[in-house]
Protein backbone atom coordinates (compact mmCIF):
# COMPACT_ATOMS: atom_id res chain seq x y z
CA UNK A 1 0.00 0.00 0.00
CA UNK A 2 3.11 1.66 -0.05
CA UNK A 3 3.22 4.04 -3.42
CA UNK A 4 6.91 5.47 -2.17
CA UNK A 5 8.35 1.40 -2.41
CA UNK A 6 5.86 0.13 -4.53
CA UNK A 7 8.40 0.89 -7.69
CA UNK A 8 5.49 2.35 -10.01
CA UNK A 9 7.05 5.75 -9.48
CA UNK A 10 10.31 4.51 -11.00
CA UNK A 11 9.14 2.40 -13.36
CA UNK A 12 10.52 2.91 -17.06
CA UNK A 13 6.54 2.50 -18.35
CA UNK A 14 5.78 5.55 -16.44
CA UNK A 15 8.52 7.63 -18.03
CA UNK A 16 7.78 6.13 -21.03
CA UNK A 17 3.67 7.07 -20.76
CA UNK A 18 5.00 10.81 -19.77
CA UNK A 19 7.09 11.06 -22.55
CA UNK A 20 4.61 10.36 -24.86
CA UNK A 21 1.73 12.15 -23.34
CA UNK A 22 1.99 15.53 -24.51
CA UNK A 23 4.36 17.66 -26.81
CA UNK A 24 5.27 20.35 -24.58
CA UNK A 25 7.13 20.19 -21.67
CA UNK A 26 3.82 21.43 -19.51
CA UNK A 27 2.10 19.23 -20.37
CA UNK A 28 4.29 16.48 -19.80
CA UNK A 29 5.23 17.46 -16.29
CA UNK A 30 1.53 17.63 -15.59
CA UNK A 31 0.11 14.55 -16.94
CA UNK A 32 1.91 12.87 -14.48
CA UNK A 33 -0.78 13.72 -12.05
CA UNK A 34 -3.83 12.40 -14.41
CA UNK A 35 -1.55 9.05 -15.08
CA UNK A 36 -1.02 8.29 -11.37
CA UNK A 37 -4.88 9.12 -11.19
CA UNK A 38 -5.83 6.48 -13.67
CA UNK A 39 -3.64 3.99 -12.51
CA UNK A 40 -4.47 4.39 -8.75
CA UNK A 41 -8.59 4.04 -10.41
CA UNK A 42 -7.29 0.40 -12.12
CA UNK A 43 -9.26 -2.18 -10.62
CA UNK A 44 -6.23 -4.44 -9.70
CA UNK A 45 -3.51 -1.94 -7.96
CA UNK A 46 -4.28 -1.94 -4.41
CA UNK A 47 -3.72 -5.81 -4.65
CA UNK A 48 -0.76 -4.94 -6.84
CA UNK A 49 0.56 -2.11 -4.40
CA UNK A 50 0.47 -4.88 -1.36
CA UNK A 51 2.18 -7.94 -3.02
CA UNK A 52 4.97 -5.49 -4.86
CA UNK A 53 5.54 -5.04 -8.14
CA UNK A 54 8.30 -6.24 -10.55
CA UNK A 55 9.01 -3.58 -12.37
CA UNK A 56 11.80 -2.47 -15.17
CA UNK A 57 13.98 -0.26 -13.17
CA UNK A 58 14.75 2.82 -15.78
CA UNK A 59 17.64 4.12 -17.12
CA UNK A 60 16.76 7.66 -15.55
CA UNK A 61 14.61 8.35 -12.54
CA UNK A 62 11.31 9.92 -12.11
CA UNK A 63 13.03 12.91 -10.86
CA UNK A 64 15.79 13.53 -13.23
CA UNK A 65 12.94 13.04 -16.42
CA UNK A 66 11.08 15.35 -14.69
CA UNK A 67 14.34 18.02 -13.77
CA UNK A 68 14.69 17.59 -17.35
CA UNK A 69 11.41 19.28 -18.52
CA UNK A 70 11.36 21.18 -16.32
CA UNK A 71 14.34 22.83 -17.56
CA UNK A 72 12.62 22.38 -21.16
CA UNK A 73 9.82 24.08 -19.77
CA UNK A 74 12.46 27.42 -18.68
CA UNK A 75 12.15 26.74 -14.99
CA UNK A 76 14.20 28.84 -12.83
CA UNK A 77 15.42 26.18 -10.61
CA UNK A 78 14.86 23.18 -12.35
CA UNK A 79 15.71 20.61 -9.84
CA UNK A 80 14.07 22.14 -6.98
CA UNK A 81 10.25 22.48 -9.38
CA UNK A 82 11.48 18.98 -10.38
CA UNK A 83 11.54 17.67 -6.38
CA UNK A 84 8.31 19.81 -5.46
CA UNK A 85 5.91 18.57 -8.36
CA UNK A 86 7.50 14.69 -7.12
CA UNK A 87 6.57 14.96 -3.27
CA UNK A 88 3.02 16.95 -4.48
CA UNK A 89 2.21 13.72 -6.80
CA UNK A 90 3.51 11.08 -3.53
CA UNK A 91 1.00 13.41 -1.01
CA UNK A 92 -1.65 13.47 -3.49
CA UNK A 93 -1.53 9.46 -4.50
CA UNK A 94 -1.10 8.68 -0.74
CA UNK A 95 -4.21 10.84 -0.03
CA UNK A 96 -6.11 9.13 -2.79
CA UNK A 97 -5.26 5.69 -1.75
CA UNK A 98 -6.51 6.17 1.86
CA UNK A 99 -9.81 7.34 0.25
CA UNK A 100 -9.77 4.51 -2.01
CA UNK A 101 -9.28 2.29 1.05
CA UNK A 102 -11.64 4.17 3.37
CA UNK A 103 -14.39 3.57 0.61
CA UNK A 104 -13.40 -0.12 0.12
CA UNK A 105 -14.28 -0.47 4.00
CA UNK A 106 -17.65 1.65 4.33
CA UNK A 107 -18.22 -0.71 1.11
CA UNK A 108 -17.69 -4.16 1.94
CA UNK A 109 -19.97 -3.15 5.90
CA UNK A 110 -22.85 -1.68 4.03
CA UNK A 111 -22.72 1.37 5.85
CA UNK A 112 -22.97 3.96 3.43
CA UNK A 113 -23.63 4.78 -0.11
CA UNK A 114 -20.76 5.32 -1.99
CA UNK A 115 -21.36 7.87 -4.62
CA UNK A 116 -19.02 8.97 -7.35
CA UNK A 117 -18.82 12.22 -5.40
CA UNK A 118 -17.08 10.43 -3.02
CA UNK A 119 -14.05 9.67 -4.89
CA UNK A 120 -10.54 11.62 -3.97
CA UNK A 121 -9.98 14.33 -6.09
CA UNK A 122 -6.49 14.72 -4.60
CA UNK A 123 -4.59 13.94 -7.56
CA UNK A 124 -6.60 16.55 -9.54
CA UNK A 125 -6.23 18.79 -7.28
CA UNK A 126 -2.85 18.63 -6.94
CA UNK A 127 -2.53 19.24 -10.46
CA UNK A 128 -4.09 22.43 -10.71
CA UNK A 129 -1.49 23.33 -7.48
CA UNK A 130 1.07 21.90 -9.86
CA UNK A 131 -0.02 24.29 -12.43
CA UNK A 132 0.05 27.12 -10.67
CA UNK A 133 3.72 26.29 -9.55
CA UNK A 134 4.87 25.51 -12.56
CA UNK A 135 3.79 28.95 -13.77
CA UNK A 136 5.32 30.65 -10.66
CA UNK A 137 8.90 29.29 -11.67
CA UNK A 138 8.16 29.92 -15.54
CA UNK A 139 6.52 33.52 -15.56
CA UNK A 140 8.41 34.20 -19.22
CA UNK A 141 6.02 31.90 -20.69
CA UNK A 142 3.34 34.45 -20.37
CA UNK A 143 5.35 37.99 -21.31
CA UNK A 144 6.98 37.28 -24.52
CA UNK A 145 10.74 38.77 -23.99
CA UNK A 146 10.98 41.66 -26.60
CA UNK A 147 14.85 40.70 -27.01
CA UNK A 148 14.00 37.19 -27.78
CA UNK A 149 11.45 38.66 -30.42
CA UNK A 150 13.69 40.82 -32.04
CA UNK A 151 16.44 38.02 -32.39
CA UNK A 152 13.90 35.37 -33.71
CA UNK A 153 12.88 37.78 -36.35
CA UNK A 154 15.69 38.57 -37.65
CA UNK A 155 16.16 34.89 -37.69
CA UNK A 156 13.35 34.13 -39.43
CA UNK A 157 14.41 37.08 -42.16
CA UNK A 158 17.04 34.81 -42.70
CA UNK A 159 15.34 31.70 -42.76
CA UNK A 160 12.69 33.29 -45.45
CA UNK A 161 15.48 34.30 -47.48
CA UNK A 162 16.90 30.97 -47.85
CA UNK A 163 13.38 28.53 -47.80
CA UNK A 164 11.93 31.07 -50.04
CA UNK A 165 9.24 31.99 -47.20
CA UNK A 166 7.80 28.61 -47.06
CA UNK A 167 7.32 27.97 -43.49
CA UNK A 168 6.71 24.29 -42.68
CA UNK A 169 5.84 23.69 -39.09
CA UNK A 170 7.08 19.71 -38.95
CA UNK A 171 10.95 21.48 -39.22
CA UNK A 172 10.08 22.86 -35.79
CA UNK A 173 8.00 19.76 -34.53
CA UNK A 174 8.44 16.34 -36.10
CA UNK A 175 4.91 15.04 -35.92
CA UNK A 176 5.76 10.97 -34.90
CA UNK A 177 4.57 10.33 -31.76
CA UNK A 178 1.28 9.50 -30.68
CA UNK A 179 0.49 12.19 -28.43
CA UNK A 180 0.47 14.75 -31.39
CA UNK A 181 -2.58 13.51 -32.16
CA UNK A 182 -3.75 14.90 -27.88
CA UNK A 183 -4.48 18.36 -27.17
CA UNK A 184 -1.84 19.05 -24.67
CA UNK A 185 -3.28 18.63 -20.55
CA UNK A 186 -2.28 22.25 -20.61
CA UNK A 187 -5.50 23.04 -22.47
CA UNK A 188 -7.38 21.40 -20.25
CA UNK A 189 -5.97 23.36 -17.02
CA UNK A 190 -6.73 27.03 -17.28
CA UNK A 191 -3.33 28.86 -17.14
CA UNK A 192 -2.97 30.48 -14.05
CA UNK A 193 -1.96 34.10 -14.03
CA UNK A 194 -1.14 35.96 -11.18
CA UNK A 195 -1.44 39.96 -11.91
CA UNK A 196 -1.80 40.24 -15.76
CA UNK A 197 -5.17 39.91 -17.45
CA UNK A 198 -5.92 36.51 -19.22
CA UNK A 199 -7.59 35.15 -21.75
CA UNK A 200 -10.61 32.73 -21.30
CA UNK A 201 -9.06 29.27 -21.08
CA UNK A 202 -11.29 28.18 -23.39
CA UNK A 203 -10.39 30.69 -25.65
CA UNK A 204 -6.65 29.51 -25.10
CA UNK A 205 -7.80 25.69 -25.06
CA UNK A 206 -8.74 26.30 -28.59
CA UNK A 207 -6.05 28.18 -29.75
CA UNK A 208 -3.54 25.05 -28.61
CA UNK A 209 -6.14 22.65 -30.65
CA UNK A 210 -5.78 24.72 -33.33
CA UNK A 211 -2.03 25.00 -33.59
CA UNK A 212 -1.74 21.32 -32.65
CA UNK A 213 -3.98 20.64 -35.56
CA UNK A 214 -2.05 22.08 -37.81
CA UNK A 215 1.30 20.54 -36.80
CA UNK A 216 -0.21 17.20 -38.66
CA UNK A 217 -0.15 19.18 -42.11
CA UNK A 218 1.60 21.70 -43.84
CA UNK A 219 1.20 25.15 -43.50
CA UNK A 220 1.92 28.11 -44.90
CA UNK A 221 1.77 31.89 -44.68
CA UNK A 222 3.52 33.59 -47.38
CA UNK A 223 2.35 37.23 -45.99
CA UNK A 224 4.41 36.06 -42.67
CA UNK A 225 7.28 38.25 -44.06
CA UNK A 226 5.39 41.17 -44.45
CA UNK A 227 3.71 41.16 -41.46
CA UNK A 228 4.76 44.28 -38.58
CA UNK A 229 7.45 43.00 -36.27
CA UNK A 230 4.45 43.07 -33.43
CA UNK A 231 2.54 40.03 -35.20
CA UNK A 232 5.55 38.30 -36.69
CA UNK A 233 6.83 37.89 -33.46
CA UNK A 234 3.11 36.70 -32.08
CA UNK A 235 3.22 34.67 -34.78
CA UNK A 236 6.87 32.71 -34.32
CA UNK A 237 6.07 31.92 -30.59
CA UNK A 238 2.67 31.03 -30.85
CA UNK A 239 2.21 29.70 -34.27
CA UNK A 240 5.82 28.32 -35.05
CA UNK A 241 6.96 27.59 -31.61
CA UNK A 242 3.82 26.51 -30.17
CA UNK A 243 4.16 28.87 -27.15
CA UNK A 244 0.62 30.43 -26.64
CA UNK A 245 0.91 33.38 -24.56
CA UNK A 246 -2.59 34.12 -22.40
CA UNK A 247 -2.25 37.60 -23.70
CA UNK A 248 -5.96 38.61 -24.76
CA UNK A 249 -5.07 40.60 -27.66
CA UNK A 250 -2.12 38.83 -28.60
CA UNK A 251 -4.47 35.66 -29.40
CA UNK A 252 -6.78 37.70 -31.14
CA UNK A 253 -3.71 38.32 -32.95
CA UNK A 254 -2.53 34.73 -33.35
CA UNK A 255 -6.20 33.71 -34.35
CA UNK A 256 -6.37 36.14 -37.26
CA UNK A 257 -2.82 35.04 -38.52
CA UNK A 258 -4.16 31.40 -38.32
CA UNK A 259 -6.93 32.03 -40.46
CA UNK A 260 -4.41 33.87 -42.97
CA UNK A 261 -2.18 30.22 -43.13
CA UNK A 262 -2.89 27.85 -45.53
CA UNK A 263 -2.83 23.99 -44.52
CA UNK A 264 -2.69 21.24 -46.96
CA UNK A 265 -3.58 17.74 -44.69
CA UNK A 266 -3.18 15.60 -47.99
CA UNK A 267 -0.35 12.79 -46.86
CA UNK A 268 2.53 14.02 -48.69
CA UNK A 269 2.42 10.67 -51.17
CA UNK A 270 -0.96 10.75 -51.80
CA UNK A 271 -0.82 14.24 -52.88
CA UNK A 272 2.22 13.52 -55.17
CA UNK A 273 -0.34 10.56 -56.62
CA UNK A 274 -2.77 12.53 -57.79
CA UNK A 275 -1.11 15.40 -58.35
CA UNK B 1 6.22 19.14 33.97
CA UNK B 2 9.51 18.46 34.45
CA UNK B 3 12.78 19.67 32.98
CA UNK B 4 14.35 16.49 31.93
CA UNK B 5 10.57 15.58 30.09
CA UNK B 6 11.57 18.29 28.34
CA UNK B 7 14.83 17.82 27.34
CA UNK B 8 14.03 14.12 26.35
CA UNK B 9 11.03 15.78 23.63
CA UNK B 10 13.00 18.12 22.07
CA UNK B 11 16.33 16.24 22.19
CA UNK B 12 14.44 13.48 20.68
CA UNK B 13 12.30 15.64 18.28
CA UNK B 14 15.63 17.30 16.70
CA UNK B 15 17.39 13.57 16.40
CA UNK B 16 14.11 12.63 14.72
CA UNK B 17 13.79 15.35 11.87
CA UNK B 18 18.06 15.01 11.28
CA UNK B 19 18.44 11.22 11.36
CA UNK B 20 15.42 9.80 10.79
CA UNK B 21 13.15 8.47 13.25
CA UNK B 22 13.57 4.64 12.60
CA UNK B 23 17.16 5.59 12.69
CA UNK B 24 17.01 7.36 15.88
CA UNK B 25 17.83 4.60 19.13
CA UNK B 26 16.40 5.22 22.26
CA UNK B 27 20.39 4.72 23.53
CA UNK B 28 21.39 7.68 20.96
CA UNK B 29 18.29 9.86 22.37
CA UNK B 30 19.05 9.71 26.02
CA UNK B 31 23.14 9.72 25.31
CA UNK B 32 22.65 13.05 24.12
CA UNK B 33 19.96 14.59 26.19
CA UNK B 34 22.18 13.23 29.05
CA UNK B 35 20.19 10.92 31.43
CA UNK B 36 19.44 7.54 31.50
CA UNK B 37 17.13 4.89 29.53
CA UNK B 38 15.37 4.11 32.75
CA UNK B 39 14.52 8.05 33.54
CA UNK B 40 13.16 7.75 29.23
CA UNK B 41 11.39 4.98 30.10
CA UNK B 42 9.50 6.59 33.27
CA UNK B 43 8.33 9.39 31.25
CA UNK B 44 7.68 7.59 28.08
CA UNK B 45 6.69 4.01 28.51
CA UNK B 46 7.51 2.99 24.70
CA UNK B 47 9.64 4.57 21.93
CA UNK B 48 6.03 4.75 19.81
CA UNK B 49 5.10 6.68 23.29
CA UNK B 50 7.93 8.98 22.59
CA UNK B 51 7.34 9.28 19.06
CA UNK B 52 4.04 10.18 19.04
CA UNK B 53 4.51 12.60 21.83
CA UNK B 54 6.70 14.67 19.91
CA UNK B 55 4.52 14.64 17.13
CA UNK B 56 1.78 16.57 19.12
CA UNK B 57 4.08 18.55 20.74
CA UNK B 58 5.83 19.67 17.18
CA UNK B 59 2.34 20.77 15.71
CA UNK B 60 1.16 22.22 19.15
CA UNK B 61 4.10 24.57 18.87
CA UNK B 62 3.90 25.48 14.93
CA UNK B 63 -0.02 26.01 15.56
CA UNK B 64 0.53 27.97 18.46
CA UNK B 65 2.95 30.39 16.54
CA UNK B 66 0.69 30.79 13.34
CA UNK B 67 -2.01 31.50 15.19
CA UNK B 68 -0.75 34.28 16.94
CA UNK B 69 1.18 35.59 13.76
CA UNK B 70 -2.20 35.55 12.18
CA UNK B 71 -4.50 37.06 14.49
CA UNK B 72 -2.71 40.30 14.07
CA UNK B 73 -4.30 40.65 10.61
CA UNK B 74 -7.82 41.63 11.00
CA UNK B 75 -9.64 40.57 7.79
CA UNK B 76 -9.81 37.29 7.25
CA UNK B 77 -8.87 38.02 3.41
CA UNK B 78 -5.36 39.05 4.62
CA UNK B 79 -5.05 35.90 6.66
CA UNK B 80 -5.25 33.33 3.84
CA UNK B 81 -3.08 35.96 1.47
CA UNK B 82 -0.64 36.00 4.61
CA UNK B 83 -0.83 32.12 5.36
CA UNK B 84 2.57 31.28 3.08
CA UNK B 85 4.63 34.43 4.54
CA UNK B 86 4.22 33.01 7.64
CA UNK B 87 4.95 29.63 6.71
CA UNK B 88 8.19 31.09 4.88
CA UNK B 89 9.24 32.96 7.59
CA UNK B 90 9.07 29.72 9.76
CA UNK B 91 10.66 26.89 7.45
CA UNK B 92 13.76 29.91 6.71
CA UNK B 93 14.53 30.74 10.40
CA UNK B 94 17.51 28.62 11.87
CA UNK B 95 15.18 26.38 14.26
CA UNK B 96 13.39 24.84 11.91
CA UNK B 97 13.98 21.01 11.37
CA UNK B 98 11.25 20.25 9.40
CA UNK B 99 7.75 19.05 10.13
CA UNK B 100 6.88 16.34 12.04
CA UNK B 101 4.00 14.48 10.57
CA UNK B 102 5.17 15.08 6.74
CA UNK B 103 8.45 12.82 8.14
CA UNK B 104 6.11 10.61 10.03
CA UNK B 105 3.97 9.66 7.50
CA UNK B 106 6.89 8.91 5.30
CA UNK B 107 8.53 6.17 7.25
CA UNK B 108 5.44 5.03 8.85
CA UNK B 109 3.86 3.88 5.69
CA UNK B 110 1.01 1.41 7.39
CA UNK B 111 -2.55 2.73 7.93
CA UNK B 112 -3.15 0.38 10.80
CA UNK B 113 0.25 1.74 12.70
CA UNK B 114 -0.76 4.13 15.65
CA UNK B 115 2.12 6.82 14.41
CA UNK B 116 0.84 6.86 10.69
CA UNK B 117 -2.71 7.61 12.29
CA UNK B 118 -1.77 10.51 13.87
CA UNK B 119 0.69 12.03 11.61
CA UNK B 120 -2.14 11.42 8.87
CA UNK B 121 -4.80 13.14 11.37
CA UNK B 122 -2.52 16.15 11.74
CA UNK B 123 -2.39 16.67 8.36
CA UNK B 124 -5.71 16.64 7.65
CA UNK B 125 -6.24 19.23 10.70
CA UNK B 126 -3.69 21.32 9.03
CA UNK B 127 -5.70 21.06 6.16
CA UNK B 128 -9.16 21.90 7.84
CA UNK B 129 -7.41 24.43 8.86
CA UNK B 130 -6.55 26.32 5.91
CA UNK B 131 -9.96 25.62 4.93
CA UNK B 132 -11.42 27.79 7.50
CA UNK B 133 -8.74 30.73 6.87
CA UNK B 134 -10.40 29.70 3.03
CA UNK B 135 -14.33 29.89 4.03
CA UNK B 136 -13.81 32.96 6.24
CA UNK B 137 -11.93 34.97 3.11
CA UNK B 138 -15.16 34.00 1.42
CA UNK B 139 -13.64 31.49 -1.34
CA UNK B 140 -16.62 29.28 -2.97
CA UNK B 141 -14.30 25.88 -2.84
CA UNK B 142 -12.61 26.21 0.38
CA UNK B 143 -12.28 22.38 0.85
CA UNK B 144 -10.75 22.82 -2.66
CA UNK B 145 -8.29 25.18 -2.55
CA UNK B 146 -7.17 23.43 1.46
CA UNK B 147 -6.34 20.48 -0.69
CA UNK B 148 -4.28 22.42 -3.28
CA UNK B 149 -2.46 24.63 -0.45
CA UNK B 150 -1.68 22.12 1.15
CA UNK B 151 -0.18 19.91 -1.63
CA UNK B 152 1.85 22.81 -2.39
CA UNK B 153 2.75 22.86 1.47
CA UNK B 154 3.84 19.67 2.00
CA UNK B 155 6.03 19.61 -1.79
CA UNK B 156 7.79 22.97 -0.85
CA UNK B 157 8.55 21.54 2.85
CA UNK B 158 9.79 18.41 1.57
CA UNK B 159 11.88 19.83 -1.24
CA UNK B 160 13.06 21.94 1.27
CA UNK B 161 14.35 19.20 3.62
CA UNK B 162 16.28 17.42 0.36
CA UNK B 163 18.44 20.73 0.59
CA UNK B 164 18.39 23.68 2.93
CA UNK B 165 17.66 27.22 1.29
CA UNK B 166 16.50 25.78 -1.93
CA UNK B 167 13.92 28.61 -1.47
CA UNK B 168 11.20 25.59 -2.03
CA UNK B 169 8.86 27.64 -0.17
CA UNK B 170 9.31 31.03 -1.97
CA UNK B 171 7.90 29.77 -5.26
CA UNK B 172 5.30 27.65 -2.95
CA UNK B 173 4.65 30.98 -2.15
CA UNK B 174 3.82 32.49 -5.17
CA UNK B 175 2.10 29.63 -6.85
CA UNK B 176 -0.34 30.12 -3.20
CA UNK B 177 -1.09 33.73 -4.93
CA UNK B 178 -2.04 32.41 -8.00
CA UNK B 179 -4.11 30.05 -6.48
CA UNK B 180 -5.89 32.14 -4.02
CA UNK B 181 -6.35 34.93 -6.75
CA UNK B 182 -7.66 32.94 -8.98
CA UNK B 183 -10.40 31.01 -6.74
CA UNK B 184 -13.72 32.03 -7.04
CA UNK B 185 -15.68 34.19 -4.18
CA UNK B 186 -18.87 33.00 -2.76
Amino acid sequence: MDILNSGFLNSSWLIKMLEKSSVTPRGRLLNLFDILEDWLEAPVVREQLEKGLSVQAPEKTLQDFLTLEAAKAGAAMPEMLASQLYFMAIAAAQEKLQANHAQSLSLSSNFTHVTNSSRSTSLSHAKVAAAALISAQTKKEFHIAKPTVHAMAASFAAVCAIAGCLLIFNLQQPTTTIAATQVPTQAVIPQLVAAEETADPHQTAALMAQIEQMRHGNCQLIEAIQLPDSQKGIYLNMVVNGQVSTNPQEQAIAFELLRRTRCNYTPMLMANSTG
Amino acid sequence: MSALREKILSTASTLFQTQGINSTGVDNIVAVAGTTKMTLYKYFRSKEILILEVLEKNQQDFQTWLDEKLSSSKKPADKIQQLFDYIEEWVNSPAFIGVGFIKASAEFPNEKDPIHQLSSQQSREFRQFISKLAAEASIKDADGLALQLSLLFEGSVQAEQMKRGSGAVKYAKKAAKILINGAAKV
